[in-house]
């Protein structure tokens, strides 16, 4: 295990810098110049392409001081910070970030389309290109119904979608996202994660700061916890979050006889008082998804938002079927629109559960044979070849269970 | 030039959804429509069109100023007080460009209204003229007096310092002369006080005429191409005595036109003409613009670009009149129609527009709204401050005289040297007087106060502009 998170730094190592901050430091000042809080104190970080990375911290931690002077909207009292190995207020290296703020600054008499618009013009895109991506990102982020609606008229969370979507207009290569999920309703976190896991598959770096650490945990591959302005930990999700003391094996449920037996040859290695065995609970969020997606199956109206369509065509780099995807996109409306991105992260989901699953139940099974009395071989033979054929099965309800997501409720 | 134009558009939306825009809009149709009726002229023909042209295109003017120093203000300010700028600088677009793109749009707003404002005015004003009852003389009068475009000559103002300098020395010689040991021998300060006092007297007493006494005074640089057709007019306001009293009575005077010079004729020899054609006594009101035509033929009068124009008191109840300094007499010839001239006015109030705004983006790209209007205004009325200091104390830099009067002027001075008087952009009066207003006036307008003084303020502000740290600043953030 400490293998793989080391072959997979170095070849993140590999990757080039998108921001490089080196004794970082922020410190705001009152009208007479008098030192007045110290935001960000002397931090270094880098951010690799590809990467997906959060920025944690409670409240004046220094977080949004950071994404500012990323964005150049604030500049470093001291140190050295770079964005593509520039200046953070480089007006070029712009046209490559996608910025979404933690409030979402809109003006309000535009509509949803023309506010896109706006900023797309911005990037000196032209009226077509302009038309093309605003018409996908409205789809993308469900919003394609409240086109010509003032955005001064939408709820907290439609106004968010529509942050969301401009932050997206230029196909950035690295994405900065304020408390992205703030306001959303739980299907719209959803897309907001399952959109940011897409991103990171397109090679996108993406920095993301959020107060609900399970979004964070969801999709980012490193955090970088702020405290006081300054770094307490900075590392990967799998080195951070893993408890190596403790294990935890997962399989369909066991008749009686058969957990007794794991227990007495667990017990044999660990106190009793040391093991618990309990049924796995569902994520909240989840069921919550289940739901929603039951009750679009049921064709029930909602006036708000709705949950985004596909992702934006030139989003997905693939250019050459843009009128086949306005055809799949108009014809798609009978699917809910979620579940084509949904499925498709399920199933990347399913292949890692696979893999975690075959690698503890080899884990296990090296485990078994290392701990069984060695006088019982044959009775032993017989009880691993049981196990064996149990979680073989175990494994097959697993793949069923995440390749097919309606049927987790049973 | 795609995100150029999209702030641009973007600034032009805002605007018209701004409550006080609105507002002043209707006092900009108000002004057009209900003001003319509000007030009342000398009662002729003339008056009222002079009033007309004076108030409407004035107020105009003024409103169409303040709405787009309260907009610009708005418009660049505001954007960064509610954090939306954050969305827009972290985009590729430079912070001038978004500063050029608010500046633009606030100033093409005002200009679409400048322009229907003036079609609608010049549309009221023909309709009115059309549907008035006159008589010919109230109509010629009009047309030559008001619905013209005459450019005004000024008499050569005599040189006062050499004439002090010659009356000093005289009077130094005429001491040494008699032995005696004043106190102008004594120094050069004291030289240069009674030097300073002598020229004051000169021009104080410059334009008093005595009865039975006569002054004339003498014009340059008049167009050498005048026809006999060309009409030309004399104007001038006459005060009673050496004070100013704005007290109208009426006083008794010739004017004389005088013919003097020496001209080559048609067997290669040379004429001599002197003759003085004076106009029949008549009563004259004081204290009041008058105007009349001149009774001699131009090519008679007028020869080489110069005349002569003098005034013979014959007034018998006062003890002398007074023409002050920089009254008059003018002379006024006709060189444009009053179209042409109305489009000039409305484009020097375009200049107007483009000044203010530029001054207010300007401010506003680096101060908070209430502060950047305040100091807005806090310029403008400045501005307007020192114009009056500076022309109602007229040469009182050169007298020195009373310390007030010195440090009055010596402020308001440096003030016009400085900033923009807001005066500068209205000419209706000219254009009620039928005065024109001329390309080289334009233009030394635009390059005066629009280049040289609005322009650095603007790059100065957006040169702030760009290097502000603009999430310092927020009401929300």
């Amino acid at each position: 295990m400490a293998e793989a998170v080391k072959t997979t730094e170095k070849s993140a190592s590999e990757r080039p810098v998108v921001v490089s901050a080196i004794g970082l430091t922020k410190v705001f000042r009152d009208f007479w110049n008098r030192p007045k809080a110290k935001a960000v104190n002397d931090i270094d970080f880098e951010v690799r392409e590809g990467e997906v990375v959060g920025l944690l911290g409670p409240n004046g931690s220094g977080k949004s001081t950071t994404v500012k002077m990323l964005l150049g909207l604030l500049y470093p009292t001291g140190g050295r910070l770079t964005v593509f190995g520039k200046s953070p207020r480089d007006v070029e290296n712009k046209k490559l970030i996608g910025y979404l703020p933690e409030e979402t600054y809109l003006y309000k008499y535009l509509t949803a389309f023309e506010t896109l618009d706006f900023f797309a013009s911005l990037f000196g895109l032209s009226k077509e290109e302009r038309t093309r991506r605003c018409d996908q990102l409205l789809d993308m982020v469900g919003l394609a119904h409240a086109r010509n609606r003032p955005v001064g008229e939408f709820s907290k969370g439609m106004a968010r979608r529509i942050g969301l979507a401009q932050a997206m207009i230029n196909d950035p290569a690295f994405l900065i996202l304020d408390e992205p999920t703030s306001g959303l309703d739980p299907l719209g976190c959803r897309e907001v994660k399952d959109l940011i896991k897409l991103l990171k598959k397109r090679g996108k770096t993406v920095i993301v700061t959020s107060h609900l650490l399970s979004d964070v945990e969801e999709v980012c591959d490193r955090i970088i916890v702020l405290y006081g302005g300054r770094i307490r930990a900075n590392g990967g999700m799998e080195d951070l979050l893993t408890i190596r003391t403790n294990d935890t094996i997962t399989v369909p449920r066991l008749p009686e006889d058969a957990l007794e037996r794991i227990r007495q040859i667990v017990r044999e290695s660990v106190p009793d008082g040391e093991m618990s065995v309990a049924h796995p609970h569902m994520s909240l969020e989840d069921f919550f998804v289940d739901i929603v997606n039951e009750a679009k199956k049921e064709s029930l109206e909602t006036s708000g938002s709705r949950s985004g369509g596909a992702i934006a065509e030139y989003l997905t780099g693939d250019r050459e079927h843009d009128a086949k995807a306005v055809l799949d996109s108009l014809t798609r409306e009978e699917e809910t629109p979620a579940q084509t991105l949904a499925k498709k992260m399920e199933e990347d989901a399913a292949k890692a559960a696979e893999d975690a699953a075959k690698k503890r139940r080899d884990d296990l099974f090296a485990k078994l044979q290392a701990t069984a009395p060695a006088p019982e071989e044959e009775e032993s033979r017989q009880a691993q070849q049981e196990i064996e054929a149990k979680m073989s099965e175990a494994n097959r309800k697993l793949k069923d269970l995440l390749t097919n997501p309606t049927d987790r409720k049973d | 030039m795609t995100a150029f134009l999209a702030i641009v558009k973007l600034t032009c939306r805002s605007a018209v959804r701004s409550h006080i825009f609105r507002l002043l809009l209707i006092l900009l149709l108000l002004s057009i429509f209900l003001l003319p009726f509000t007030l009342l002229g000398d009662g002729t023909p003339k008056g009222e069109v002079q009033i007309f042209l004076q108030y409407s295109l004035g107020f105009v003017g003024f409103i169409l100023c303040l709405s787009s120093v309260w907009l610009a203000c708005s418009e660049v300010s505001s954007d960064v007080e509610t954090a939306q700028i954050h969305m827009i600088v972290v985009k590729p677009v430079r912070r001038a460009v978004v500063l050029l793109g608010k500046y633009t749009g606030v100033v093409l707003i005002h200009l679409a209204l400048l322009l229907i404002a003036a079609v609608t005015v010049y549309a009221f004003l023909s309709f009115r003229l059309s549907s008035a009852d006159m008589t010919e003389d109230e109509r010629l009068m009009l047309d030559e007096q008001v619905l013209t475009a005459r450019a005004l000559y000024k008499p050569v103002r005599p040189d006062f310092n050499a004439l002090a300098q010659a009356e000093l020395d005289r009077r130094i010689a005429s001491a040494k002369e008699h032995g005696q040991d004043t106190f102008l021998l004594q120094n050069d300060q004291t030289r240069r006080e009674e030097f300073l006092e002598i020229r004051k007297e000169l021009i104080v007493t410059y334009g008093l005429i005595e009865e039975g006494d006569s002054l004339f005074w003498q014009f340059e640089g008049l167009p050498k191409d005048l026809t006999e057709d060309d009409v030309i007019f004399l104007r001038y306001t006459i005060y009673v005595n050496r004070f100013y009293v704005q007290d109208q009575n009426s006083v008794r005077g010739h004017w004389i036109f005088a013919a003097n010079y020496t001209r080559p004729d048609d067997n290669g020899g040379e004429t001599v003409v002197s003759d003085l054609i004076a106009t029949p006594e008549e009563d004259i009101l004081t204290a009041a613009q008058n105007e009349i035509t001149v009774p001699i033929r131009n090519s008679y009068f007028v020869y080489d670009g110069k005349a002569q124009v003098g005034f013979l008191n014959k007034d018998t109840n006062t003890s002398e009149l007074n023409f002050e300094e920089g009254r008059g007499p003018f002379l006024l010839i006709r060189e444009a129609g009053f179209f042409s001239n109305y489009c000039r006015a409305i484009l020097v109030m375009a200049v107007g527009i483009l000044s203010v705004t530029l001054l207010a983006s300007a401010v506003a790209a680096c101060l908070s709204l209430p502060i950047a209007i305040f100091f807005s205004a806090a310029y403008m009325l400045t501005g307007g401050l020192a114009n009056y200091l500076v022309s109602s104390i007229p040469d009182v830099a050169d007298f020195q005289a009373e310390y007030t009067g010195t440090f009055g002027y010596r402020f308001g001075d440096l003030m016009l040297n400085l900033i923009v008087p807001l005066q500068d952009f209205f000419v209706t009066g000219h254009l009620a007087n039928g005065e024109l207003i001329s390309f080289p006036f334009i233009g030394l307008l635009f390059a005066k106060d629009f280049i040289l003084r609005m322009l650095p303020v603007f790059l100065l502000g957006a040169w702030i502009y760009t290097r502000r740290e603009l999430a310092l600043v927020s009401k929300r953030g």
